[in-house]
């Protein structure tokens, strides 16, 4: 039984792996084609492009702004996000280890934010940000302070899309990292404290390095699902104003979708794609070096 | 004093996740009139009377619905697959962890230039059908790790009562599993009810699902708030609802199926 059976295993395995031949296999390969026409569908212009896309999006000077929005705005979404979830978890996990009143409760409270829709996320945002009723504005008001253009405004609007995003995924941060936590070994920390270690030499010195396998995973999931957020770009900015919130996935999708030229667009969402898959391949690789220490302890 | 500052932090916390939300509640609640603002229920009642919302939710719950279904069924198999039939798919595994992180726009413009040839934009199943991109990996990777934890015993004992190993699968693994695997289907189902991209781009009036329905509430004077975050509240009531009645397996699978 144990030994190796291929043909059982295939049968088991058949329709799974047609399905996914099909319905990803397929659409790589399309879109790798379509990336090498110049294809425009509102016109009906379909022409051999070989790999044109790719020089004029490369040697647009707009790319270079579009690859410096996507890098400010990822990096300092998910920065945002790994120091608030860990403080959280820190928090939570005192709280929780000595058994406090409410913690499991608010634990979970505080995750509400990753089950609602990216979609109805940012139309809350939207309203909170709009400039005459919106909440943040109102409350600015109250305090007798002037109102604030949250989105209006081409210095500000991507720093408030990085709000958006932080407001609702560090609690998936908060959640990672507090399930690593609550599993570490506790005798070691004992150990550590019983020889006078203080809370800070504790946390840098015997957490820190423990937790890391945890922490990256929880870094490479996020990075990656930031750079594939769009939701908030269709709908609070639409890549405005101007070109300030125009991030990579948002213009690949308008220039397909928007200005119907699928073919660049194409060219764009593969290169989309192969920035997410060097981030996957990162994080295949944290996760197997996880499995390794997982084995050892 | 610093379990008192300890529990500021926390409730205060709690408070700042719970203000978008709270404050789209309130929102649906204002009733603009002649009178000035009232609370009331009037943008609830506004959107009920809509066909196109009722419609809307139904294409969503269908859509999420047979990806689901599709997604575990295919999924068990696969899993069953790879667990009982020797070591040698690691590989695999991780390859498929990799298939669902794929970036939907990658996908999209290639399933809409091709159900635009096929007469599938539009449709129920076509949209389902792409759901599996996501779904369909992630259930293979999930129920994997649960049957993994099944010791093989207990299939030998079955095998030596004479059973196939299909019917092992079906009448011995998944009841085992069904917990875990009821877990990973409410997860499918949610990711499926949230998505918008993929509806956005392939649904447009017979399938059109509730979120980008969303989208026509925004005429060019400004979006219709009270009635986006009406629909909204109910719309995601569902997952809410779903999650709470999973939460005991989802904080036990947690650690075992998604890190692992």
């Amino acid at each position: 039984m144990l030994k190796s059976n291929r043909l059982g295993a295939y049968t088991f395995l058949a329709p799974s792996l047609l399905c996914l031949v099909l319905i990803i296999g397929y659409p790589l390969v399309s879109a790798i084609s379509a990336s090498l026409y110049r294809w425009n569908l509102m016109s009906g212009l379909h022409r051999w492009h070989g790999i044109g896309n790719y020089i004029s999006i490369l040697t647009d000077p707009a790319t270079g702004q579009v690859a410096v929005i996507t890098i400010i705005y990822t990096l300092m979404a998910v920065a945002l996000e790994l120091i608030l979830g860990f403080g959280l978890a820190l928090l939570f996990r005192h709280g929780l280890a000595q058994k406090l009143n409410g913690f499991p409760l608010m634990r979970a409270v505080l995750c509400l934010p990753v089950v609602i829709a990216p979609l109805i996320w940012a139309f809350y945002f939207r309203s909170i940000y709009s400039p005459q009723f919106g909440l943040f504005n109102i409350v600015l008001g109250w305090l007798g302070l002037n109102a604030v253009p949250w989105v209006n405004s081409p210095a500000l609007a991507l720093y408030s899309l990085v709000i958006a995003d932080v407001w609702q995924w560090t609690p998936f941060m908060f959640a990672v990292i507090l399930a690593g936590l609550l599993t570490l070994p506790r005798d070691v920390t004992e150990a550590a404290r019983v020889d006078g270690a203080s809370f800070g030499q504790i946390l840098w010195r015997i957490e820190l390095p423990l937790l890391q396998p945890v922490l990256l995973v929880a870094i490479l999931l996020r990075l990656i699902d930031a750079l594939k957020n769009i939701d908030l770009f269709i709908v609070i900015t639409q890549g405005g104003p101007g070109t300030s919130t125009e991030i990579l996935n948002f213009y690949a999708f308008s220039t397909s979708f928007q200005q119907f030229q699928v073919g660049r667009g194409a060219a764009l969402a593969l290169i989309v794609f192969v920035v997410i898959m060097v981030l996957v391949m990162l994080l295949l690789a944290a996760m197997r070096r996880f499995d390794n220490e997982e084995k050892q302890a | 004093m610093k379990l008192r500052l300890l529990y500021v932090i926390a409730i205060g916390s709690c408070a700042v996740a719970l203000v978008p939300p709270l404050w789209a509640l309130y929102v649906s609640l204002v009733v603009h009139s002649l009178s000035g603002v009232t609370l009331g229920f009037g943008n609830y009642a506004q959107v009920f009377s809509q066909q196109a919302f009722w419609s809307s939710l139904w294409h969503s719950f269908a859509t999420a619905m047979s990806a689901t279904v599709i997604s575990v069924l295919f999924g068990s198999m696969a899993a069953y697959g790879m667990t009982r039939f020797g070591r040698g798919f690691r590989r695999l595994a991780l390859l498929i962890l990799a298939i669902r992180m794929i970036p939907s726009i990658v996908l999209v413009i290639p399933f809409y230039l091709l159900f635009r040839n096929l007469g599938l934009l539009d449709t129920i199943s076509g949209l389902a059908v792409i759901y599996l991109t996501f779904s369909l990996p992630f259930a293979i990777w999930m129920i994997r790790s649960f049957f993994a934890a099944i010791p093989l015993d207990i299939d030998e004992a079955a095998r030596i009562d004479g059973a196939s190993s299909w019917a092992v699968l079906w009448k011995v693994i998944m009841p085992i599993a069904a917990p875990a695997i009821l877990t990973t289907a409410v997860l499918i189902f949610c990711f499926c009810w949230n998505e918008f991209l993929f509806a956005l781009v392939l649904t447009d009036q017979n399938a059109l699902t509730f979120l980008p329905l969303l989208m026509r509430f925004v005429p060019p004077q400004g979006p219709l708030y009270g009635q986006i975050f009406a629909g909204s509240t109910i719309y995601f009531a569902v997952p809410i609802i779903a999650i709470a009645l999973i939460r005991k397996q989802l904080e036990g699978s947690f650690t075992a199926g998604s890190v692992k």
